[in-house]
């Protein structure tokens, strides 16, 4: 569920604002879609669209009965062939199995339809992200690597094992389980090895932020010791300090980048900057150590650097300054 | 209780830019509180996400008793004004001209839904006037969950197209 392009004709707002209306109902919303949701609501033609959508809903239901009654022909779901037969009692703990039905019917297709093919090879591809777009890759085994803005990844296939050399930036992992092939992620001097599962990788000036969605992964440092980090966890590696720090996290939020947002709970200014000076042309300081210490929770929408900026100064005592082509953070 | 605490500024900030008035997002995340203290919450799952749905529920019903007292006062105002005697059941009453109006703009929603395609129309009228979850409609039709939702995104979008 996301608002991947910004629509630009009021139908396409509108269409949005529904599906946003729509799809924020069900149980599935997470948190991270109420908050870009909420990104998106920003958008003051966004705002607009949404509230004449509201509207009309809200004509509708306070005359359902009317309009019920006025309807021609009504179409009435008795008319409508049940799937399977069943009291209409249970229609909720039908569609409850239903669900789950389908949900297995879907993985049994995605075990026959995935191949199994391991070419043995050790050919080298090189696979890089453009400084302003995100890439989605799908490798030989049907895994996927998305690469954040400015990312550049190497795929070595051998016979033994899938290699991703992470060279630079940030990349989120979504591998097909294979005990017999290893996948293995080296990012400088750390090597993340994967037992089946959804992981984003970040390389950060002093280390290595592993963030796991689903499933687990062994991360190794130039240690030689490994540290497993299951779903819904992130272990920042640092190299400056020599330690890691494992910590439970909403894994949604490392993600947040594959729909143009970069979402933050109670993060200093200082690692904020420091995303941001990924993704900017123009290189962002900060002034002094002090500043770097305010904290910041919510979302952001990438952007140019100077239009990041100024989201930040929306919700932090701070200004900014253009100096000799960089953009200066102060307190205010 | 804890992560209710723990969200309480998020959520004022989200309800403050989805009803343009901070007031109103206090008084709602204020409503939140009050429902949670009355719920047994420790079987949700997701509960950051539960509280926006719950908020998001507040807001409507808000939303919704602040309609239903503008009409009333609306119809109020307009017998008053024509002079006509007040009675307490005629104050409830709109106007002939306003009952013209809410007729045509009836008409309009009416022609708007039947104009919809059918298999749409059919979602629709099933979630609206039947009271029927997505997940029941999807299994009633033999069709996805994702399926009905496009649907109702459909219906949404059509029928609030054109507004005068």
């Amino acid at each position: 569920m996301s608002a991947d392009q910004s629509p630009n004709t009021e139908d396409e707002r509108r269409e949005a604002a529904a599906a946003w209306l729509v799809r924020l109902q069900s149980d599935d919303a997470s948190e991270t879609d109420w908050l870009n949701f909420e990104a998106w609501l920003g958008d003051a033609e966004n705002k607009a669209a949404l509230v004449v959508v509201e509207n009309a809903i809200a004509e509708i239901d306070d005359h359902a009965g009317e309009i019920a009654a006025a309807l021609k022909s009504p179409v009435r779901s008795t008319k409508v062939t049940p799937m399977r037969s069943g009291r209409r009692s249970q229609g909720r703990i039908r569609a409850a199995w239903g669900g789950a039905i389908a949900l297995a019917l879907a993985s049994a297709a995605a075990f026959f339809v995935v191949p199994r093919v391991m070419t043995p090879s050790v050919e080298e591809t090189s696979y890089s992200a453009p400084a302003d777009a995100s890439r989605s890759i799908t490798l030989p085994d049907m895994s996927i690597a998305d690469l954040n803005r400015g990312a550049v990844i190497r795929v070595r296939w051998t016979v033994k094992e899938r290699r991703v050399y992470l060279d630079k930036g940030e990349a989120a992992f979504s591998v097909n389980h294979d005990p017999a092939h290893p996948f293995l992620v080296l990012a400088g001097e750390d090597t993340v090895r994967d037992i089946g599962t959804e992981f984003n990788l970040q390389r950060r000036a002093d280390g290595l932020l592993v963030t796991v969605r689903d499933g687990a992964v062994g991360v190794k440092g130039p240690g030689g010791t490994s540290v497993n980090v299951n779903a819904g966890h992130a272990l920042l590696v640092d190299h400056a300090k020599h330690q890691a720090i494992l910590s439970q996290v909403n894994p949604d939020d490392a993600f947040a980048w594959r729909q143009g947002r970069l979402i933050y709970h109670d993060a200093t200014l200082a690692t904020i900057v420091e995303d941001l000076n990924r993704y900017g042309a123009e290189p962002i300081r900060l002034a002094d150590t002090s500043v770097g210490q305010l904290r910041f929770s919510g979302v952001l929408m990438i952007q140019p650097a100077r239009n990041m900026v100024s989201q930040l100064e929306a919700f932090l005592p701070l200004r900014s300054d253009e100096e000799k082509g960089e953009i200066v953070i102060r307190s205010r | 209780m804890t992560l209710y605490l723990a969200k309480r500024a998020d959520l004022v900030r989200f309800f403050a830019a989805r009803t343009s008035s901070p007031g109103e997002a206090e008084d709602i995340v204020q409503d939140i509180f009050l429902k949670l203290s009355s719920v047994d919450d420790t079987g949700i799952e997701n509960g950051a996400a539960y509280l926006y749905r719950l908020g998001s529920n507040v807001m409507l019903d808000r939303a919704r008793a602040r309609r239903r007292a503008t009409v009333r006062d609306d119809a109020y105002y307009r017998t008053h004004r024509t002079g006509q005697p007040v009675g307490e059941d005629e104050a409830d009453l709109p106007s002939p001209e306003a009952r013209l109006d809410a007729k045509q703009r009836l008409d309009r929603l009416v022609r708007s839904v039947e104009a919809l395609p059918p298999q749409c129309r059919r979602v629709f009228t099933m979630h609206k006037f039947e009271d029927r979850s997505y997940a029941e409609i999807a299994t009633l039709l033999g069709i996805s969950r994702s399926a009905v939702e496009k649907h109702m995104i459909t219906a949404l979008k059509r029928l609030s197209e054109h507004k005068p």
